[in-house]
């Protein structure tokens, strides 16, 4: 081949936007390569005591199942409230004033890839920003020091904001019936929310799930956009929020 | 579970028997009867028949006042002598509402279902013994269990079932039998041959065909085979044209005495057959189920029929029938459920509950947490091996909520409309105060109910639209819980700025103090600012709330009800979580008959008297 025309041609392959979009692969690509255990199923088993009309029902089991991102070496992991907490779903359904819900964790365990399930506590949860965080419990059967989690990379108190039409992704994990398979997602930001708070709207993502930008830095975590106490979007809350009430956790539960 | 039902019942001995329905009354554990004159008196249940859905309850009638008059009775009458058309009348407490008597006439003296299997009760076919009086007397669910009787006031029939505008009732002649046995005996004995008949196919054939013979069953050892007419059962002669026939013949086969040999005549292939059968004695469909709260499930003994419907070749082994969600048998992999049959644990024989109830005990006796145990069980054909974590109940938490910065009002947005209607620009943003809590940093700063409040430390609050409701509550949140702010605004047309330092939201009501009562079964909280607020309580009000009432607990059969604010117990002020559980701790010890709670609800207050039924073992 002629070398000006090879050299034209890397120079061509260079500066065209699929240049850009194989960059961003190649960090997303890493990103699972090396980080797809931030992204956690949760088993959390409830039993929801409801109330309505000064009448008590008796009090029901549910078994939920969840993903979390885990943000700490300790296995410190955020979910998205609404996904281990009924409280909201059983409310819209009665539609009765003076009713009341009790939702208490009997069983909380963060099931690893590898099958091993770990013992955890719900520690705290924000039900205006439908954030839940938990902790594994240090005197559990299992030894803890025998795993290490892998936190989300990346974490700052002052993450990029992304702009409307940026390409992202997010790493997520299938269900059961799919092995918990790791995942990735491509997604759009649709729209970036400054007032009266920071939220992302982007597409294609599942709520409990951490969100990367094209190089690869965390976003902010997937949750319900929480409108009078019910779910009403799909939003993505910035690292910021995560971590300030993250260090509530430790604060009031030492 | 546990749950509360009513229905109805009557009284036929002056020492205070009472027949009702089995569906009424069988699996009762707590037993009270309201009688006509308002006056109730708790009851104890002596047995209970689901074949013909009768249980019978004896009042305590030695807890009456001394100077109670006698109960008043009724007598049976003769059902047998019953005849369409004659005059009858219902009686009861429909839908648990006071006492009724409706007018009907006697519709159908033979009354069965059209499909045998449709009425089912503890895995019994009801319609295999039960023909009803059917009759048009208006009957509501609650009648059950009550009389149906005839113009001269004597029973006979027992409210069982409506039918739309029709009433079935159990014959008087069979109640009666039924009770008696039940009175002695605590069940109706019966015998079981393994035999099952319909009708003759032939119209002018006589005798009843016999549909099948379930295996090793004594119709099966005596040789009878599907096909063959029976004719004449024990010196009787049957016959069955149509199926109404099938439960006079039924009531033959199950009354005959068991283990006493009798014979059978009838046809196989035209020609006569004698044969000669030894009753069995029948057991019940199923075995009553028992929970197991360590294990999380609800489980059965075989009976005969049982083991035999399930085709398995003994009664051992003990049968799930279901299983708590989220419980230790429902999270073990595989998972327990309805139908598996536990047949070892830890490698020891399980054949009954029995068995099972000890080894748990052995297993969990004194262990503070779950303990792994390898049970073995079998699921049709399989036999499969899986670990079950039994023990104590796991602890349960609630996580707290995150801290928040508080001002303390509740506002509304100023739409263009309001505010054109208030006669500012139509540019105007902000919000409008509509409500300030008590003793808030609002109250403190001196703001007002009317207040408009435009900016926040300086920065425009940006609401106009319905929704943008949030804007305001989102932007002190932004700030830190003890932070200090600068609303600016306006108190009708005078300028105002408030100084107000932010507090931490109030505790949410699932991190107040709580107690579960366990001997009455309710549960209490300290009083929440939001329960002071919304039910307009004095900042200094005394009392408890009450979170939870379980279902058919001595609280709930006293009438309390969540939402309740507990005020005082045996008259004594409750202040705090430690005051209740001081003076529940006197009374459960003294075992008082009555405890008395005086509660508030709404605007009411009101005494209960909750009357627990003390174990008399402690």
């Amino acid at each position: 081949m002629n070398p000006y025309i090879a050299l034209f041609t890397g120079l061509l392959f260079y500066w065209t936007p699929l240049h850009g979009a194989t960059k961003a692969e190649s960090h997303w690509r890493s990103l699972l390569e090396n980080h797809a255990n931030c992204v956690t199923w949760v088993s959390a088993t409830v039993r929801v005591e409801v109330s309505a009309g000064g009448r008590s029902l008796p009090p029901q089991e549910q078994k939920l199942e969840a993903l979390g991102t885990i943000i700490a070496e300790d296995g410190l992991t955020v979910l998205s409230l609404t996904k281990v907490d009924p409280t909201s779903s059983i409310l819209s359904r009665l539609r009765s004033p003076g009713a009341s819900v009790q939702v208490n964790y009997t069983e909380v365990l963060i099931l690893l890839q590898d099958g091993t399930e770990i013992p955890a506590r719900l520690l705290l949860k924000d039900e205006d920003l439908d954030l839940a965080y938990l902790l594994p419990i240090e005197n559990s059967e299992e030894d803890l020091a025998a795993f290490s989690f892998t936190p989300v990379p990346g974490l700052s108190k002052k993450a990029p904001t992304p702009r409307v039409l940026d390409e992202v992704v997010s790493i997520a994990k299938l269900g059961r019936n799919l092995y918990r398979q790791s995942t990735l997602r491509r997604g759009w930001v649709n729209a970036v929310i400054e007032k009266p708070r920071p939220y992302f709207v982007i597409e294609n993502t599942e709520p409990g799930t951490p969100v990367f930008d094209n190089h690869g830095k965390w976003l902010g975590v997937v949750v319900y956009k929480m409108e009078r106490g019910r779910p009403s979007a799909i939003v993505t809350l910035p690292v910021e929020d995560i971590v300030e009430i993250a260090d509530q956790v430790r604060s009031r539960n030492r | 579970m546990k749950s509360r039902s009513t229905g109805s019942g009557v009284i036929i001995s002056d020492d205070g028997l009472v027949v009702t329905n089995h569906h009424v009354a069988g699996k009762a554990s707590r037993l009270t009867c309201r009688l006509f004159d308002g006056e109730e008196v708790m009851a104890d249940l002596l047995g209970a028949d689901a074949m013909t859905d009768l249980a019978l309850l004896r009042l305590r009638l030695e807890q009456r006042a001394t100077n109670a008059p006698p109960v008043k009775t009724a007598k049976f009458g003769n059902s047998d002598k019953v005849k369409v058309g004659d005059v009858c009348f219902a009686m009861g407490s429909p839908a648990g509402l006071s006492q009724s008597v409706t007018k009907g006439i006697i519709s159908n003296t033979a009354l069965i279902s059209a499909s045998s299997q449709s009425f089912r009760l503890d895995g019994e076919n009801v319609g295999e013994l039960v023909r009803w009086l059917g009759h048009d007397a208006v009957i509501y669910p609650g009648n059950s269990g009550g009389p149906l009787v005839d113009q001269s006031g004597k029973i006979i029939g027992i409210n069982e079932v409506g039918i739309g505008s029709l009433g079935g009732a159990i014959p008087s002649n069979l109640a009666k039998k039924v009770a008696g046995e039940l009175e002695t005996q605590g069940y109706v004995s019966r015998s079981w041959v393994g035999l099952e008949c319909q009708p003759v196919m032939e119209e002018n054939q006589s005798g009843i065909l016999v549909a099948g013979v379930i295996v090793d069953s004594p119709a099966d050892l005596a040789k009878i085979k599907a096909g063959d007419i029976i004719t004449n059962y024990a010196g009787k002669k049957v016959s069955a044209r149509i199926p109404e026939d099938i439960p006079i013949f039924n009531q033959l086969v199950y009354s005959r005495p068991a283990n006493q040999a009798h014979s059978i005549q009838g046809l196989r292939e035209g020609k006569a057959k004698k044969w000669t059968i030894v009753p069995a004695p029948r057991e019940p469909a199923f075995a009553k189920e028992i929970e197991i709260k360590s294990w999380g499930i609800t489980v059965r003994n075989f009976t005969l029929m049982s083991s035999l419907e399930a085709q398995r070749e003994s009664k051992l082994g003990v049968q799930v029938h279901s299983t708590n969600r989220g419980g230790p048998s429902a999270s073990a992999k595989p998972s327990l459920s309805a139908g598996d049959v536990i047949v070892t644990v830890n490698d020891q024989p399980v054949n009954s509950i029995d068995d099972l109830l000890e080894l748990s005990h052995k297993i969990t006796r004194g262990q503070a947490e779950p303990v792994p145990t390898l049970v073995s069980f079998e699921r049709n054909l399989a036999k499969l091996l899986t670990v079950v974590k039994i023990g104590p109940e796991a602890e349960e938490n609630q996580p707290l909520e995150a801290w928040k910065p508080w001002l303390g009002i509740s506002t509304q947005v100023m739409t263009r409309e309001l505010s054109a209607a208030l006669a500012l620009p139509r540019t105007t943003r902000g919000i409008r105060v509509a409500q300030v809590f008590p003793e808030t940093p609002a109250q403190k700063a001196g703001i007002e109910a009317g207040d408009l409040i435009f900016r926040l430390d300086g920065q425009i609050i940006m609401a106009h639209r319905v929704e943008d409701a949030e804007v305001f509550g989102n932007m002190i949140k932004q700030y830190k819980t003890d932070a200090t702010i600068e609303l600016s605004g306006l108190r009708g047309e005078e300028p105002m700025t408030w100084n107000a330092s932010l507090t931490k939201r109030p505790v949410p009501p699932n991190e107040l103090p709580k107690h579960e009562e366990e001997t009455f079964e309710f549960t209490l909280r300290d009083l929440s600012f939001a329960d002071r607020v919304n039910r307009r309580l004095d900042l200094n009000q005394s009392g408890l709330m009450v979170e939870n009432v379980e279902p058919a607990g001595w609280g709930a059969l006293a009438g309390l009800r969540q939402g309740d604010l507990l005020l005082e117990v045996d008259r004594q002020s409750i202040g705090s979580i430690e005051d209740f559980k001081d003076i529940m701790k006197q009374l459960v010890s003294a075992r008082e008959k009555r405890v008395l709670f005086f509660i508030r609800r709404g605007i009411h207050t009101l005494f209960l008297e909750l009357e627990p039924d003390w174990d008399p073992q402690g």
